[in-house]
């Protein structure tokens, strides 16, 4: 990484003094710079919007705090990250354009997730995709990219050999794949719908009309496993997502900053360290007011981003002694730009490990604080709730038992991909 | 370094108590007259400035005033009184068992590497991680309790902490292995101790299966260390070189798992202490979550973290004892 930045420097130099700017390449700067406002803009305003509702609620004026950024709170990072990419691109940083790809495909992946209005906000990131492809702008980047990528793709290749070499790590792939293909086609395949009860069927054993037997009132438990598969991924993707956005953002900039402004997040991180996790979520929540699935995730997003900050700044303090650090400086690139689209891709590995191995504790937390009456409303088809539910007839086991086994089975799938992707990524574990 | 996180804490849990939420809602309910909560607001504070209510609500921790509970009936200091030693009385017993099976277990795992007993215990402790507790707990009561009375078996008790019908019990420190002992009453000592094993062990596993692979992949960091190498080639024997040589260095991070993962023991206890109706701090807890009475809450909420911090500071200086280089002063 190291010399392939610094390289991108000195090629930079070259390629400003040779080739005149070409109005293409202007304006896919231009569209990528817009696109990343927009993505952080968004992002922001959810924040903002969220900040609005809590002041609001507690001066008295509405009760329920609106939670919009389950998924937006990433496109904070993603849209600062894009708007340093296109200013990079407008100055032809050369590294620049490569990342175009990645930002807007993960920007285009978060737009769809929104759904809404928000789906339409892809053309941009289409558009922009389509203008890095054409040839005036290739000729700036198309060559560099493919000469390093093919190591890179050489690595990738190895990577996916050790993974293949680890039939756990394949056992956690294949589980996981399995959980979203049935919280993506449940509606197609589960006899009873998520809410649905049969009044006069309380209670039943496994059965042919309920292959997992029925709960005090009357709902199809397969049913409503399956259903929960939906609620319970969408909760530990969420959060685990907008706390590792949030804590980025703060541990990039304290280890970038340092001084005081790191000495004080860190202060508090330790403060958020000082309480397990579930009982600071359970204070918070009962701070909130309202009992719900949103409020859940808001809480464990608060319990959960210092743990990206420790990782992100720790990582932040080795990079920015680097070589490539000192050499974007030198050509006058901007503090932010330096943190967004350079020192920001070489940390991300680490957390993205821990983001991983943090869905299965987020999911169990989740579900625990559903399980003590604190999440999900009565009635809904989640988990923790259902064994809440079926604990009063805890001698009928299959009330208890299937949407355990599903947890357990999803929080070890996570687990085993998390445990081996950090072995696999390890540099020490790693050999040639 | 931990006075700082204390204060942050207080800040923390008096931000969630006065600041979130409306701090009258405390001293407030539907019999309260109208023309009085003029009163009490002046009374508690309530219309001064945050940071005198920030000293206000000091004040009244360190003179001991925490508030009412609701749901214990009796003052928050009572009850923490009276609920907090069942607590730290099983977490103690959950960590002993957690501790004495998780390092054998580990050091085994690691010294016979990707053996047949080094994929189970993996196994094991990956489950443990990824286990839902209250689950876990349910599961066993329904095996231990409930099936082994249907087959006839020696079942064990469904929840308590002793037998109440059959033994008696006249707390004097509110933990019962030690009162029972004193008093020399073998009866209740064992009556409790067994009832015990199911929460206990409950409680252990989670515990037991992260020290589990602390200690694996620590010791296995450490086998590969040069002296090691060394005390291997002079001849010493396997037995020596591991308990003598690497069991000490692998130790240190081992011990830092534990001082963290107490808090994971409280959290545990919170969903423990409800299947096993256990009277101790969790279930109060989760009590009071579903009626909302926030002194109980929020007076956990601060023990809990202070548990917490303490329990890290032990850690600390028991890293002193292991590791003569970190030595404090």
């Amino acid at each position: 990484m190291t010399e392939r930045s610094s390289e991108t420097i000195v090629s930079e130099v070259e390629v400003i003094e040779v080739v005149p700017v070409s109005p293409m390449v202007r304006v896919l700067g231009i569209v990528q710079t817009l696109v990343g406002a927009v993505s952080a803009g968004i992002g922001l305003l959810a924040f903002l919007l969220v900040i609005r509702n809590f002041i609001l609620a507690n001066v008295g004026f509405v009760s329920i705090i609106g939670v919009v950024i389950l998924n937006v709170g990433p496109l904070v990072l993603v849209g600062l990250f894009l708007v340093n990419v296109g200013m990079s691109i407008l100055s032809l940083e050369t590294s620049a354009f490569s990342w175009v790809i990645y930002g807007n495909l993960l920007s285009g992946a978060l737009y769809l997730l929104m759904g809404g209005l928000a789906v339409w906000l892809t053309l941009g990131n289409l558009l922009a995709l389509v203008l890095l492809m054409t040839p005036a702008a290739r000729s700036y980047w198309w060559a560099l990219f493919v000469e390093d990528t093919r190591p890179r793709i050489k690595e990738i290749r190895y990577s996916l050999y050790l993974v293949r070499r680890s039939p756990l790590v394949v056992a956690g792939i294949i589980i996981l794949i399995g959980y979203v293909l049935i919280a993506i086609f449940v509606p197609y395949f589960a006899p009873y719908g998520p809410e649905e009860r049969i009044w006069t069927e309380t209670l039943q054993p496994p059965g042919p009309n309920h292959i997992w037997g029925t709960d005090p009132n009357g709902g199809d438990v397969f049913s409503m496993v399956m259903w929960a598969t939906q609620i319970d991924l969408k909760i530990a993707v969420s959060v685990v997502a907008v706390a590792l956005a949030i804590g980025t953002l703060i541990g990039v900039a304290a280890g970038y900053f340092g001084g005081a402004v790191d000495e004080i997040v860190m202060r508090i991180t330790d403060v958020f360290f000082a309480f397990p996790g579930l009982i600071l979520a359970m204070a918070i929540v009962s701070a909130l007011g309202e009992r719900n699935l949103d409020n859940i995730s808001v809480a464990l997003m608060i319990v959960w981003w210092p743990t990206y900050s420790r990782l992100v700044r720790g990582q932040v303090l080795i990079e920015r002694e680097k070589l490539y650090v000192e050499a974007a400086r030198s050509v006058g690139a901007s503090d932010l730009r330096i943190m967004m689209t350079h020192i920001l891709p070489n940390t991300i590995q680490p957390v993205i490990v821990q983001a991983t191995l943090d869905m299965g504790g987020v999911l169990l937390t989740a579900a625990g604080l559903s399980f003590i009456g604190y999440g999900a409303e009565a009635g809904t088809a989640e988990w923790g709730l259902m064994i809440s539910t079926g604990q009063d007839h805890f001698t009928l086991f299959w009330m208890i038992f299937y949407p355990g086994m599903a947890m357990l089975l999803c929080a070890l799938a996570f687990n085993l991909v998390g445990d081996g992707v950090r072995d696999i990524m390890d540099p020490k574990l790693r050999r040639r | 370094m931990s006075i700082p996180v204390i204060i942050g804490v207080l800040a923390i849990t008096f931000v969630l108590a006065y600041v979130v939420g409306n701090p009258l809602a405390i001293y407030v309910n539907e019999r309260t007259p109208p023309q009085a909560i003029d009163q009490i607001i002046r009374h508690h504070g309530l219309d001064q400035p945050l940071y005198v209510q920030f000293f206000l609500y000091l004040r009244n921790l360190v003179m001991g005033d925490w508030g009412w509970s609701d749901t214990a009936n009796s003052y928050v200091v009572d009850a923490i009184r009276r609920f907090f030693p069942a607590t730290i009385e099983l977490s103690i017993v959950a960590m002993i068992i957690a501790v004495l099976v998780g390092i054998p277990l580990g050091i085994v795992s690691a010294t016979r590497k990707d053996q047949i007993v080094d994929h189970v215990t993996r196994v094991i402790a990956l489950a443990g991680v990824s286990m839902p507790i209250f689950w876990f707990a349910l599961m066993l009561k329904y095996l231990l309790y409930y099936q082994f009375f249907i087959w006839g078996l020696p079942y064990l008790p469904e929840g308590g902490r002793y037998s109440i019908v059959t033994v008696t019990y006249n707390p004097v420190t509110n933990f019962i292995l030690i009162d029972s002992l004193i008093t020399g009453n073998l009866v209740l000592f064992f009556d409790a101790l067994v009832h015990l094993v199911m929460p206990a062990a409950c409680l252990g596993y989670l515990t037991l299966a992260i020290i589990t692979r602390m200690m694996r992949s620590s010791m296995l960091e450490v086998l590969k260390e040069d002296y090691i190498t060394l005390a291997r080639s002079k001849g010493l024997r396997e037995r020596v070189v591991i308990y003598r040589h690497a069991l000490r260095n692998a130790m240190i991070p081992t011990v830092t798992i534990i001082g963290l993962a107490f808090g994971g023991l409280i959290t545990g206890a919170v969903l423990t202490e409800t299947i096993f109706s256990w009277p101790g701090l969790g279930r109060w807890a989760v009590r009071s979550i579903l009626t909302s009475d926030i002194p109980s809450i929020n007076a956990f909420t601060l023990l809990v973290a202070i548990i917490f911090v303490s329990a890290n500071l032990i850690v600390d200086l028991i890293y002193g004892a292991l590791d003569p280089r970190i030595r404090y002063g």
